[in-house]
């Protein structure tokens, strides 16, 4: 029966893609550390709320400006507040934004790329042309005018943000629709007439999967960062957000004695950019010959 | 290939035509009254209605726009509230710095992207090549404003060696003004103690903008630098007896350099981003810092101004990379 | 060979010797390809030696080990000489060597279309060889790249100078490498695939200009190819490579007429051939072997028709063959192969053993490698 064959094909499915993990991490020392961090900094953000020692809220006049300690691994900012906790929350900001930012240009990138890969014409010529003037602008630039106009907060640099990815993701996807169509549907058009649409889009899927998943990973990194410097210009989170950027900007004042407000937060936020670049990075190292393989397959796996 | 530099260059008139369209629509179509935020959050309501007035905030769109693109044509960006004084004008104080900062950084990141990818290629798979993967991975993740400050931190604050910001001690005059690039001009006017002074305050902005444009460059070398070792002509070039250092040079670099060209774009797009928050944080009198400042201010003139200067700067670059690399590979330059 | 019992005329020293040569290459994870096993072969001043065989038989790595081109990360000559008059070859420091190629030694590589550089002009490609190893101005070094590219055909070459590969056929590309490679009137030439990348009328004209050339200037050439059909008017003497070994080698109209190798007569039968048009080919059954495991007895058993048990078990030397164990015409001195159960010459058409009742061994059941790496 169709039903008793699924769990054992999800099942199947599964241990494939544990097999598939194994050449990954053993490729090289970077493609694991970088997993690593990662794994690390999902779980914080996950759990950061139950691992703080603190409310990240809590201010304390009696402990300002206190150096890392036992009780503050990380020290105190100006009001007491202890660091570690407010890294903690920043790391669960972080993420979130990463999350909010790329579901919304990927998506909608997608989408648009989709449609204008397969519909070609002068669909495909307008959203193209549209694509490449939002690409011709510098992205950071894009994103600070977008935040300033809007005016500066967390909401709206995700929004600034959204805006400068999604061209990117329109570009990939139409690029591998255009290279997919060819194949797949002379492929399709051999086998049973009912089953064209269906086995294009499983194949189409496959091979524009894999490419998406190694962008978003590259992306997600570039995407903390890029908040995380919004914010610390003033255009995005606003002290007294325990976002990252927002810590460093608030810690830049006090940098000569209380060096440990801007420099912790720093380090949080660039381990985890380079936990994401080494993941994304190791990835399209390994997925990129895998994928022309399988592309030039056409049909197997 | 004229026929492709012609195609590219109606798309950056296009592009350009985008860049203003964009910009004006960000300066006219907020949340809130326009005339207001620029007034200020204390100005009465008949200074507001001045400002409306004054710039024709009232017009219906399309007009507002006609005056726009005929004001840019004339090259009138508008008056700064900062700075009393005509956004056009201030660019042109403010440009030459962050050219000179921005220059130098592509120069040293370039460089060293050269040699540590070249090394990578030809020891592939060794220490060295993760070790360049490493720093190259590092060099785009580590968040720059942070960075800067670290650095500033440690090499100004703690140990003394550099100076804490800006383009000059004070109480150094500056060398007469030639290109607005104090080095050259330094140079070019004899005054040797202005040149160094001006290199010490380099330093540290150029390496920490250097990182990026490293990060970014050195892996595309070592891909491109690998690509080149595989093909036939360097086993013919070996084959004809030439020295190691001839093969690399005329051989493998002139080929693997062109790849890396085209990369010279994205370069500029970190450059941009990457320069906002250096001239923040080491108070260089540049477009990155004035547009922070007229940002922080609510002085649209003048972030808008600046940042149509950046973008147009931004894809005149581009295009002019792009023809660059059309001329240099002979294959495209006679086709 | 003197037929008349008489002292041999003197014969001037070979100018290549190639002795035991075996290279190895590192494929990462502890494999090891042995690509060359205990290659020796001479080639005469002047001579022409062809060395044929299929892709991954070892022979364009023999080559480039001869020259000392083969990457030096993965890549080592595990054991052998090779001499070049009176210098080994395997013993010369990185300088030395240098000053050896191009000038005594060059190479015309495999693939015209990226055997040049695309961003210098050809001029400047021909002039470099000549300022590598002598100290010539541009000038005069640009008006000899002229001469020498119209001795290789190359017509109005003063102003081919100035244009760059893309600019150029196929076939021309492959004038231009000629004449790179035969600047500096080397002693040795070795043509890898000179014609393979080129259209079949071109080929013959390619060809033919590399036979006059090394004629007229007395170069030795070694010509590496898949395809038995160019050795027939280039060369001497064919050697029939598998697998990393010699299987086979003999003056060519002995190849020809009187191929031994199971291996040899397959690759005859799978030439297409003008005259039999309509005939079915005969592919060599079965695929290349993979190069990392030691076989213990002959790599070719697996695709052999003439296979015996012992074909499974021991390498055949590369001798003289046996003249008892043979029909038919009678061979030369200079004919070696390494076979237990050579192909009798009625049998060569056919392609076949005609030994009624006769199939090939199988394979052992304890194992086809010796599980050796090294």
């Amino acid at each position: 029966m169709k039903q008793d064959r699924q769990p054992r094909a999800a099942a199947g499915r599964l241990r494939r893609m544990s097999r598939a993990v194994q050449p990954f991490l053993a490729e090289s020392w970077l493609n694991g550390l970088g997993a690593v961090i990662v794994v690390l900094i999902l779980l914080l953000a996950v759990f950061g709320p139950l691992l703080a020692p603190q409310n990240p809220d809590q201010v304390n006049l009696l402990a300002v400006l206190q150096p890392p300690s036992v009780n503050h691994w990380f020290g105190t900012d100006s009001l007491g507040r202890d660091i570690f906790s407010q890294v903690l929350a920043g790391a669960r900001i972080s993420i979130e934004v990463a999350v909010i930012i790329l579901s919304l240009s990927v998506v909608f990138g997608t989408a648009l790329g989709i449609m204008s890969g397969l519909a070609g014409g002068l669909v495909d010529e307008i959203i193209m042309r549209i694509t490449d003037l939002f690409l011709a602008f510098p992205g950071f630039i894009l994103a600070a005018a977008i935040a300033a106009t809007l005016g500066p907060s967390l909401q709206h640099t995700v929004l600034a943000l959204a805006v400068v990815f999604w061209p990117w993701y329109t570009r990939l996807i139409r690029g591998q629709v255009l290279s997919l169509r060819e194949r797949e549907f002379v492929l399709a058009a051999r086998v049973a007439r009912a089953g064209t649409m269906w086995i294009a889009t499983r194949h189409l899927a496959r091979n524009v999967l894999a490419i998406l998943i190694v962008q978003v990973s590259l992306d997600v990194g570039y995407a903390i960062l890029a908040t995380s410097s919004l914010s610390f210009l003033g255009l995005g989170a606003q002290p007294p957000s325990p976002e990252w950027g927002a810590l460093i900007a608030s810690g830049r004042s006090y940098i000569q004695t209380a060096w440990w407000w801007t420099v912790f937060p720093g380090l949080a936020l660039a381990l985890t950019v380079l936990g994401f670049n080494l993941l994304g990075d190791g990835l399209r190292d390994w997925i990129d010959p895998r994928l022309r393989g399988s592309l030039v397959g056409g049909v197997q796996e | 290939m004229v026929t492709v530099i012609a195609r590219r260059l109606v798309f950056t008139v296009f592009v350009l035509w985008g860049v203003t369209l964009v910009t004006f629509f960000l300066s006219r179509v907020v949340p809130g009254n326009p005339a207001r935020l620029m007034a200020g959050p204390q100005a009465s309501p008949s200074a507001i209605a001045h400002i409306s007035r004054l710039y024709g905030l009232n017009d219906p769109l399309y007009v507002q726009y006609g005056r726009y693109m005929r004001d840019l044509a004339q090259g009138n960006l508008g008056f700064s509230f900062l700075t009393r004084r005509n956004v056009r004008t201030d660019i042109a104080t403010f440009l030459p710095a962050t050219l000179e900062l921005a220059g130098y950084a592509l120069l040293l990141g370039f460089v060293l992207a050269l040699v540590t990818g070249t090394v990578a290629a030809y020891r592939r798979g060794k220490a060295a090549d993760a070790a360049g993967r490493l720093t190259a991975i590092a060099g785009l993740s580590v968040p720059v404003f942070w960075l800067a400050l670290l650095l500033q931190l440690l090499f100004s604050t703690q140990l003394g060696w550099l100076p804490l910001g800006g383009r000059l001690s004070p109480g150094m005059a500056p060398p007469p003004h030639i290109t607005g690039l104090l080095t050259v001009d330094s140079l070019l006017t004899g005054n040797f103690a202005i040149f160094v002074n001006a290199v010490e305050h380099l330093v540290l902005p150029v390496v920490v903008l250097a990182a990026g444009v490293y990060g970014l460059m050195v892996r595309v070398m070592r891909t491109s630098v690998i690509d080149a070792l595989g093909e036939e002509y360097v086993r013919t070039a070996e084959a004809k007896g030439l020295s190691r250092w001839r093969v690399l040079r005329r051989h493998v670099l002139r080929n693997a350099l062109l790849p890396a060209v085209t990369v010279l774009g994205l370069e500029f797009g970190l450059l941009a981003a990457g320069v906002f928050v250096v001239e923040s944080v080491f108070q260089w009198p540049g477009i990155g810092n004035y547009a922070f400042q007229a940002i922080q201010a609510n002085d649209y003139n003048a972030t808008l101004g600046a940042t149509l200067v950046i973008a147009v700067i931004y894809v005149v670059i581009n295009l002019i990379v792009d023809i660059v690399y059309l001329y240099l590979d002979p294959r495209i330059r006679y086709t | 060979m003197s037929e008349d019992g008489q002292a041999p005329v003197a014969v001037t020293d070979p100018v290549l010797r190639v002795r035991d040569l075996s290279v190895r290459f590192d494929s990462g994870r502890n494999v090891v390809v042995h690509a060359v096993n205990s290659v020796s072969f001479d080639l005469e001043a002047s001579g022409a030696l062809g060395l044929v065989g299929e892709s991954g038989s070892g022979k364009s790595v023999t080559s480039l080990a001869i020259l000392r081109l083969l990457p030096p990360a993965t890549a080592r000559i595990a054991a052998g000489e090779v001499w070049l008059g009176d210098r080994n070859l395997i013993r010369l420091s990185d300088r030395e060597m240098r000053g050896l190629r191009g000038k005594e030694i060059s190479l015309v590589p495999q693939d015209p279309m990226s055997g040049l550089n695309p961003v210098l002009t050809i001029g400047e490609q021909v002039a470099e060889t000549l300022r590598a190893h002598e100290d010539v101005r541009w000038r005069e070094a640009r008006h000899r790249a002229a001469e020498l590219l119209g001795t290789v055909g190359i017509p109005r070459p003063g102003d081919q100078l100035k244009r760059y590969p893309h600019q150029f056929s196929g076939g021309m590309r492959q004038r231009v490498l000629i004449a790179i490679a035969l600047a500096l009137r080397p002693t040795l030439l070795i043509a890898d695939e000179p014609t393979t990348a080129l259209d079949v009328t071109v080929q013959a004209q390619v060809l033919e200009l590399l036979h006059q050339l090394t004629v007229e200037r007395g170069t030795a050439i070694l010509l590496i190819s898949h395809d038995l059909g160019i050795m027939a008017r280039m060369t001497q003497r064919i050697m029939v490579m598998y697998a990393g070994h010699i299987v086979e080698s003999a003056p060519t109209e002995e190849i020809f007429a009187r191929p031994s190798h199971p291996y040899t007569v397959g690759l005859l039968r799978s030439i297409p051939r003008v005259a039999g048009v309509g005939r079915p080919l005969t592919p060599i059954a079965g695929s290349p072997p993979v190069l990392d495991q030691v076989p213990r007895g002959c790599p070719f058993a697996p695709r052999c028709a003439w296979a015996l048990d012992v074909c499974w078990r021991e390498m055949p030397p590369l001798a003289p063959p046996d003249a008892i164990s043979f029909s038919g015409g009678p061979r030369s001195g200079g004919h070696l192969l390494a076979c237990h159960n050579p192909v009798a010459a009625d049998e060569v058409e056919g392609g076949k053993p005609l030994q009624p009742g006769f199939r090939p061994a199988p394979p052992p059941e304890d194992g086809l490698v010796t599980g050796e790496t090294m």
